[in-house]
C-alpha cells in the first residue's frame, strides 16, 4: 500500500473502530448497524461507508417505517450533509454522525416544518441528462396546455403553446405539457403519486397524450416554501403506467439570469458609469460592472483593436479592427439586464470642457486609460467639483496592481508608487506609439476585478478602503 | 479494543480459493459425474451425484485440494454390500482414468470412499463417496469395517450452512473460514477442519457465539470450540449432528490429537480475545497474524493496519486524517 492509500486506509479503520467501540454491529456485508432514540423509542439505522470516505460522508438509511419524505436521496438514503461542510470532515467523528442522524431522523418525523428550502425534486427521479430544458417566466401562463420545445443550441427551450402535427416530425423540436402541482406534501417520485396532486381530468389528458405520442416531455410546476420551481420529466409509456425521468432543466427569466450578479445588483440597476479606456483592464471592468448589474454603461475609447490585444482583452479576433469601445460594447451586451443601456463614443477624451458634462451625467467614472493626460484632468476635475472617480492601472509589469479613489480618504491620496530599479527596455510594436506593457493578463484582471469592486462600493455607498487599494507583488 | 475490520477482510480475501481452485473444482466434479452417470456397470444403481463437502458449502479456504462428491445411488438394494460398491464404482473409474504421466493409478480405492486424482488441475482430487437411500429418507455410506453402513445426510449441511450465515448477518461463513485457518496454523494433524465446522456451528445453534462483528465472531468461535474440546476431553462431551436430529458426530483423532487440540485451541482462544481487547492496533494484529498464519500459497494472511509496521509500531512517518483536522484552508461558505 502507498502511503496516500494507507492514510486514507487509516481513515476509514478509524471510524469503523470508533464504531464498534460504540456497540455499533458490522454485517459481513460491511454495513453498520446502529439505533437512534426519537421520542424513548430506539429507531435501527443502517450505515455504509462508499468508496470516496472519507472525504465524502457515511451514507445512512432508515431501517424502520418511514414514508417518503424531503431530503432522502432516490434509494433512500439520508441527505446529511450539504456540500460544503466546513473546514474539517464532520462525520469523522462518529459521535457527530450519530448525531446528524440523529437530528435527521427527528426533523423527518416532525415533517421537516424547520426546513431550509432546497429546489430538489429531480433527486427523487430516475436522471437523464441527454437534454437540457431552458424555460422562461411565460411558463406561468402554459400551465395545463401542450407546449412546443425548441432546439437552442444544446438546449431545448420552451417557445410556446403547441400541439404535434401530424405526419413527418422536424428534430429540431419537441412537444410537451405544462401542469402544476403547488406545494407537494412529501417529493413526488413517480407518475402515480404526481397524479395524485393534479385533478383528474388532466391526469387523464397527459396519459393520452403520452400515450398517442403527442408529447414526451413533462414541466412540473411546483412550490417549496416561498420558493417556485419547475421539474423537466422525459415521460414514456412504462407497463405500470407512465415512466419519468428527470432532465436537468433551468430558468432563463431574468430574475434567474441575474440571480447570480451579487446582493447590490438592485442598487446597481440604477446607477450609470462612464469607464473611460477599453484596452485590456477597462474592457474587463467593463464586461464585470455589466455582470454585477450596472442600469447604465457608457463606454469611452478612441483606439481600435489591435490582434495583439486579445490576449489581454474580452473582444475576440473577430472585432480586430473594431473601435474598441463598440467591440466592448458588443461583449457586454451578452450580460445585459434586461432594461441595461449601453451607450458608447469613440471620441479620445481630450478636451477638458467635457468633463464637468461628465460628472454630471454620471454617478461615477472609471478611469482605466492609464493616460496622464486623461487621468490627470479627471483627477483634478474631480476634486475641484467634489465628484467621484475611481482610476486603476498596472505598473511594473503588472507586479503592482493599484485602484485610487477620488476623492482621497481623511489620510490624502495614496503616495505614487516608487522605483528602486531602472525601467527595463522598452519594447515596441509596429503600428504602436506607445510601447507595449510586458502585463500579464491575470495582473490585467486581478487590476480589472479590484477597480470593479471598489466601483459599486463607492456606488452603493459601503466604500471604507479610503484613497484606494494598491497590490505590490515585488 | 481492536477489531481491526478492514485487516480481517484482507485475511479473508488472502484465503478465499483462487480463480484457479474454483475454476477447476465444477470441472473435475463434471467429469467424474459423467463418467459415472454413463457407466453400463453402474446403470442399475441409478446413479445421481452431487457436490457436498467444504466447497460445495463455500467454506473452502487456499488451497482446494479436494472435492467431495456425493454418489447417490438411487436404486441400491439394501443388501448391496460396501465392498462390493467400491469394488464396482473403483473398476469404473480406473478403466476410465488410467494412470498420469509418471505411470501412477489415477484413481484409489479407500475405505468408504474413491480418489481420482487430476494431476493437470493442480493437483486437485476427487473424492467419490458411493450412498444408498435409508427408509429414514438420509443416506448411508460404507463403514470403514466394510460391513455396516453409517448414516449421513451432508446435503442438509449445506442448507443449515445458509440458513445461519443468514441469521448471522452473513458472518457465519467467513469465520468458518477462519477458525478453519486458524486450525490449519496451529494444529498439525486430526481433528480437522469439518470438526471445526460443526463444533462452531454447535456453538452458534446454541447461541453462545456473540457477532457484533467479524472479529467478535471469531474470538468468540475460537473460545467456543475450546469449550467443547475441554468437554469432549474431561468427559467426553460430543456434538450432536443437527442434519439428522438424535444422532451426534465422529470424528477420526486419536485421544492425543483430542488433548493436543484442546491446548491449542484454549490457547489460541486466549491469545484472541487478548488481540480483541488490546487497545493498541499494531500489537493486537501481530497476535492476529500469529493465529491465522500463512495461506496455500505460502503468504502472510493477516496484514498490518494501516499505518504500522511489521514490528507492530506505528510508522514514524505516517500521520492520519483525524476527526476536526483543517483541510479546508478557508473553512465553510466557500463558493467557486
Amino acid at each position: 500500500m502507498n502511503r496516500w492509500d494507507e492514510q486514507v486506509r487509516a481513515a476509514h479503520d478509524a471510524f469503523l473502530e470508533s464504531a464498534l467501540a460504540r456497540g455499533w454491529r458490522l454485517r459481513g456485508d460491511g454495513s453498520l448497524r446502529f439505533s437512534v432514540s426519537l421520542d424513548g423509542e430506539s429507531k435501527p439505522i443502517r450505515a455504509e461507508l462508499p468508496p470516496d470516505f472519507p472525504f465524502v460522508p457515511p451514507r445512512a438509511f432508515p431501517e424502520y417505517d418511514l414514508a417518503p419524505s424531503w431530503h432522502r436521496e432516490a434509494d433512500g438514503a439520508m441527505c446529511l450533509y450539504s456540500n460544503d461542510a466546513g473546514a474539517a470532515l464532520p462525520w469523522l467523528d462518529v459521535d457527530e454522525f450519530a448525531h446528524t442522524v440523529a437530528l435527521w431522523v427527528q426533523q423527518a418525523d416532525q415533517q421537516w416544518v424547520s426546513d431550509a428550502t432546497d429546489m430538489d425534486l429531480e433527486r427523487y427521479f430516475d436522471r437523464g441528462d441527454d437534454v437540457f430544458i431552458v424555460y422562461d417566466e411565460s411558463i406561468e401562463s402554459l400551465v395545463d396546455r401542450q407546449v412546443r420545445l425548441q432546439v437552442d443550441g444544446y438546449a431545448l427551450r420552451l417557445v410556446g403553446p403547441g400541439t404535434q402535427p401530424k405526419g413527418r416530425h422536424k428534430r429540431s423540436r419537441a412537444f410537451g405539457f405544462v401542469v402544476d402541482i403547488g406545494v407537494p406534501p412529501t417529493p413526488p417520485r413517480s407518475w402515480t403519486e404526481v397524479r395524485a396532486l393534479l385533478s383528474e381530468e388532466i391526469g387523464a389528458r397527459v396519459e393520452r397524450l403520452v400515450g398517442d405520442g403527442s408529447i414526451s416531455i413533462l414541466l412540473v410546476r411546483y412550490v417549496r416554501g416561498d420558493v417556485e420551481g419547475v421539474i423537466a420529466l422525459r415521460v414514456t409509456d412504462g407497463p405500470a403506467g407512465l415512466d419519468l425521468v428527470a432532465l436537468p432543466s433551468a430558468s432563463v427569466s431574468q430574475a434567474t439570469m441575474r440571480l447570480r450578479s451579487g446582493r447590490n445588483a438592485p442598487l446597481l440597476a440604477m446607477a450609470s458609469v462612464l469607464v473611460v479606456g477599453a484596452g485590456a483592464i477597462g474592457s474587463m471592468v467593463c464586461e464585470q460592472l455589466a455582470r454585477a448589474g450596472v442600469g447604465h454603461l457608457a463606454i469611452r475609447d478612441g483606439d481600435v483593436l489591435r490582434p495583439g490585444n486579445l490576449i489581454r482583452h474580452v473582444a475576440d479576433a473577430t472585432f480586430v479592427g473594431v473601435p474598441k469601445a463598440l467591440a466592448v460594447a458588443d461583449r457586454v451586451a451578452l450580460f445585459a439586464a434586461d432594461g441595461m443601456q449601453i451607450s458608447t463614443s469613440t471620441v479620445h477624451l481630450r478636451d477638458h470642457r467635457e468633463a464637468i458634462e461628465l460628472y454630471a451625467e454620471f454617478d461615477l467614472i472609471v478611469d482605466a486609460t492609464a493616460s496622464t493626460a486623461v487621468t490627470a484632468m479627471l483627477v483634478q476635475a474631480a476634486r475641484t467639483l467634489s465628484q467621484r472617480l475611481v482610476t486603476v492601472c498596472v505598473q511594473a509589469d503588472g507586479r503592482v496592481v493599484r485602484v485610487d479613489v477620488e476623492p482621497p480618504g481623511e489620510n490624502g491620496p495614496i503616495p505614487p508608487t516608487e522605483f528602486e530599479d531602472e525601467a527595463e527596455a522598452a519594447i515596441f510594436e509596429a503600428g504602436c506609439g506607445d510601447p507595449v506593457s510586458m502585463t500579464p493578463p491575470y495582473a490585467a484582471v486581478e487590476a480589472a476585478a479590484l477597480a470593479s469592486r471598489v466601483a459599486v462600493e463607492v456606488l452603493v455607498g459601503t466604500w471604507s478602503g479610503g484613497s484606494g487599494v494598491v497590490h505590490d507583488y515585488r | 479494543m481492536a477489531a481491526l475490520p478492514s485487516c480481517f477482510q484482507s485475511a479473508l480475501t488472502s484465503i478465499e480459493p483462487s480463480k484457479t481452485d474454483k475454476a477447476n473444482a465444477p470441472i473435475a466434479h463434471a467429469d467424474v459425474r459423467s463418467v459415472l452417470q454413463s457407466a453400463d456397470a453402474l446403470e442399475k444403481w441409478s446413479i445421481n451425484p452431487v457436490l457436498i463437502g467444504s466447497y460445495k458449502r463455500s467454506v473452502s479456504i487456499r488451497r482446494v485440494y479436494d472435492v467431495d462428491v456425493f454418489c447417490r445411488m438411487e436404486t441400491a438394494d439394501h443388501d448391496v454390500s460396501g465392498p462390493d460398491v467400491l469394488d464396482e464404482f473403483f473398476t469404473v473409474l480406473n478403466d476410465h482414468y488410467g494412470r498420469d504421466d509418471e505411470g501412477k493409478r489415477r484413481v484409489s480405492r479407500q475405505a468408504r470412499s474413491l480418489q481420482v486424482a487430476f494431476p493437470d488441475l493442480d493437483g486437485l482430487y476427487v473424492d467419490v463417496v458411493p450412498a444408498r437411500e435409508r427408509r429414514d429418507g438420509y443416506w448411508e455410506v460404507p463403514e470403514r469395517n466394510e460391513v455396516d453402513w453409517q448414516a449421513t445426510n451432508p446435503e442438509e449441511l449445506t442448507t443449515l450452512k445458509s440458513a445461519m450465515n443468514a441469521e448471522m448477518d452473513d458472518l457465519y461463513v467467513p469465520t468458518v473460514k477462519l477458525l478453519r485457518q486458524t486450525r490449519r496454523t496451529i494444529l498439525g494433524s486430526r481433528p480437522g477442519g469439518l470438526f471445526v465446522e460443526l463444533a462452531f456451528y454447535d456453538a452458534c445453534r446454541s447461541g453462545t457465539v456473540q457477532y457484533d462483528n467479524q472479529t467478535l465472531a471469531f474470538v468468540s468461535g475460537l473460545e467456543a470450540i475450546a469449550d467443547h474440546l475441554d468437554e469432549r476431553v474431561s468427559w467426553g462431551g460430543e456434538l450432536a449432528d443437527h442434519t439428522m436430529p438424535g444422532a451426534t458426530l465422529h470424528f477420526r483423532a486419536t485421544d492425543l490429537q483430542w488433548e493436543s487440540a484442546r491446548t491449542s485451541f484454549r490457547s489460541a482462544a486466549v491469545d484472541a480475545r487478548t488481540a480483541y481487547e488490546e487497545p493498541d492496533p499494531g500489537r493486537a494484529a501481530l497476535i492476529f497474524r500469529r493465529l491465522l498464519g500463512e495461506n496455500g500459497d505460502g503468504d502472510e494472511v493477516f496484514p498490518m493496519p494501516a499505518g504500522y509496521d511489521d514490528d507492530g509500531s506505528k510508522k514514524a512517518s505516517f500521520t492520519p486524517i483525524l476527526p476536526g483536522d483543517d483541510v479546508v484552508p478557508a473553512g465553510d461558505r466557500r463558493f467557486g
